[in-house]
């Protein structure tokens, strides 16, 4: 999972040269949308998300019947369950991201500022997790631990942090004997301060960016997981979950698993967007450079 | 690499002149001896996860085990002596297949996971294989067409695509062509029909990566100098683009493949799952729904393998067809 953000960082500044960006006002647009229905959730569902209706099931997507997107095979009215269901892969990714850049930043910064030992053997360490395809290795937490969404927010947040790891790392190394990073030293400020203020700053461009994509690969890492029945657990509405609940459906019921698919295609769709628009604007090919593999 | 270029009117003194790196043969057993340790540390890491769970015995039997049972098993495997004991052994014994035997079939772990390697060979070498060709000459054609529309529709639609999670996009193409045409089945293995839908999907997912990055490197190197002196020579356009552009670009193309691998592994897995073909993927999913550790350990384990395997090719790979990535 990890590694190909890895690449994106790097190569995604290559594609920059696509004129014009119609999609990117609505990639915002669609963004802001899809937090705000999570948000709202409660206000705007129609109905309960777990209630069942048994008298309507299976109902196809009418604007007359009151289940305007339709209802699933246990009669839960679709709308509702897909603005709930918005909720797990939206927390989920941003606390994992949240998590891998705690430990990523810090790892990162470390290792950079320290150089020697330290960095060598973080570095091997970063690339031994790299080296671990992502969604076996929480396959494998997930059966041990559990899965709990704490579990699920863990797993893909340690996987994600060599990611932050490389670029701070890089950029640390890269200003650490700068002239001003010097002077402070000089000037007694202790080592804490100096990284958040001096040192730290340098990487906050390359850092959304790396969130961003993150991101993208924490729904998606959700959704997988929740979706083979090893993430959010039934009945609690979340988009991989309903897509699951829909696949035996298919030939009958198509709606109750293309619905909810259609949301996350936009929102994984989106965020890449943003993700390559920030990278062209911070005209990250160099700023990456030799961080990224 | 060290490059020493002769100035005219030195000595004719040559071994000073070296513009290729020498071929480093210790390249190969470093980057062999890092594959090694990536194995090693990853088995580390499931070692200690399993230990942090309390008593891995409790893992290896059914839930309804009793506590003698468990104390029996701990015993046979082990699971009482030190920590440090317990990790030597464990890779010891994942190393030579030596996995407790499954839960729900009480056969050895490995033989089951053995048993399903030809199938998800067969899916993934396929997809892989026809998903890199796709995308090439997608990418290429990107790179060189004039029709400025119709190649920007194309990008546009590969994006998209790439948005596309794999188990959504099965789905989708099982209601097209299973469910709506009745052209192919919706699962399962045995002929070639039972392939097409499995292998369609994955190659997709490997389609725009591979366009994406071919298509910016070709991009990039249209307006290289090499290129520019070839085309003063007057060498025709195609042959530029072949011989001097496509070539060259090729490198990067591989160590993106390289990187995803691990990416796509992941989606190999669900889609095998997706799809019910009895694939390794298909074998550890089941086996982590039926709470049969033996068989997840395994199944983690010759896919860690196998991945730690396929990139060490294709850097090897890689390193061939572009001496720069050499290191010294």
């Amino acid at each position: 999972m990890t590694v190909n953000l890895v690449q994106r960082l790097s190569g995604a500044a290559v594609f920059s040269r696509r004129q014009g960006r119609p999609g990117l006002a609505v990639a915002y647009l669609a963004v802001a949308v899809i937090v705000l229905a999570a948000v709202l959730a409660p206000v705007l569902a129609p109905y309960d998300p777990n209630a069942m209706d048994l008298t309507a099931t299976s109902r196809p997507p009418s604007f007359g019947s009151g289940h305007v997107l339709g209802t699933d095979t246990l009669g839960r009215d679709i709308l509702s369950r897909v603005l709930w269901g918005a909720r797990p892969p939206l927390l989920i990714a941003s606390a994992s991201v949240l998590l891998g850049v705690v430990i990523g930043v810090s790892l990162g910064t470390l290792a950079g500022y320290l150089g020697r030992g330290v960095d060598e053997s973080l570095a091997r360490l970063a690339d031994i997790q790299l080296s671990i395809p992502g969604l076996v290795l929480a396959l494998v937490f997930l059966s041990l631990f559990g899965s709990s969404s704490v579990n699920v927010v863990v797993i893909i947040g340690v996987e994600s942090w060599p990611l932050y790891f490389r670029v701070v790392r890089s950029q640390v190394r890269s200003v650490r004997s700068r002239g001003y990073v010097e002077a402070a030293r000089l000037a007694g400020l202790r080592v804490p301060k100096l990284l958040r203020r001096h040192v730290l700053p340098n990487s906050y461009a390359v850092l959304i960016v790396a969130v961003t994509l993150n991101f993208t690969s924490a729904v998606l890492a959700e959704s997988s997981l929740s979706f083979l029945g090893i993430g959010i657990q039934p009945p609690t509405p979340d988009w991989g979950v309903m897509i699951a609940e829909g696949q035996t459906q298919l030939a009958t019921a198509s709606w109750i698993a293309l619905v909810p698919g259609a949301f996350l295609v936009i929102l994984i769709l989106s965020s890449q967007v943003l993700a390559d628009e920030l990278a062209a604007r911070h005209a990250l090919k160099d700023l990456v450079g030799g961080g990224a593999a | 690499m060290t490059v020493v270029v002769e100035s005219p009117g030195s000595d004719q003194d040559s071994a000073l002149v070296s513009f290729r790196p020498r071929p480093e043969r210790n390249y190969l057993l470093r980057r062999l001896f890092h594959s090694v340790i990536a194995v090693v540390g990853a088995l580390s890491i499931v070692f200690f996860m399993t230990a942090a769970t309390g008593n891995p015995a409790r893992l290896m039997l059914p839930d309804d085990a009793t506590e003698e049972q468990v104390a029996g098993l701990a015993a046979v495997y082990g699971f009482d002596q030190p920590l440090l004991v317990r990790y030597v052994k464990f890779i010891g014994q994942t190393v030579t297949g030596h996995f407790p035997n499954s839960i729900r079939y009480g056969v050895p772990a490995i033989d089951l996971v053995l048993a399903r390697i030809p199938a998800t060979l067969q899916l993934s070498g396929s997809a892989l294989l026809l998903g890199t060709s796709l995308g090439l000459l997608l990418g290429y054609w990107l790179s060189s067409t004039n029709r400025v529309l119709l190649s920007t529709a194309v990008l546009r639609l590969v994006v998209v695509l790439q948005a596309v999670p794999p188990f959504l996009l099965a789905l989708i193409l099982i209601l097209v062509f299973s469910l709506g045409l009745h052209l192919l089945p919706t699962s399962g293995a045995g002929t070639y029909a039972h392939l097409v839908l499995p292998v369609s999907v994955f190659a997709i997912t490997v389609v725009p990566g591979v366009a994406r990055v071919f298509r910016a490197t070709l991009l990039d190197h249209y307006t290289a100098d090499h290129v520019s002196t070839a085309l003063a020579k007057g060498i025709p356009l195609g042959s530029v683009r072949v011989r001097h552009v496509a070539i060259n670009s090729l490198g990067p193309v591989l160590s993106y493949i390289g990187l995803q691998i691990g990416g796509l592994l992941g989606g190999a897995v669900v889609i095998e799952t997706v799809f019910a073909y009895p694939g390794v993927g298909q074998l550890l999913v089941n086996s982590v729904n039926a709470k049969d550790f033996p068989v997840t350990l395994a199944a983690a384990t010759v896919i860690a393998v196998g991945y730690v395997v396929t990139s060490f090719v294709v850097d090897v790979l890689h390193q061939q067809i572009d001496p720069r990535v050499r290191p010294e």
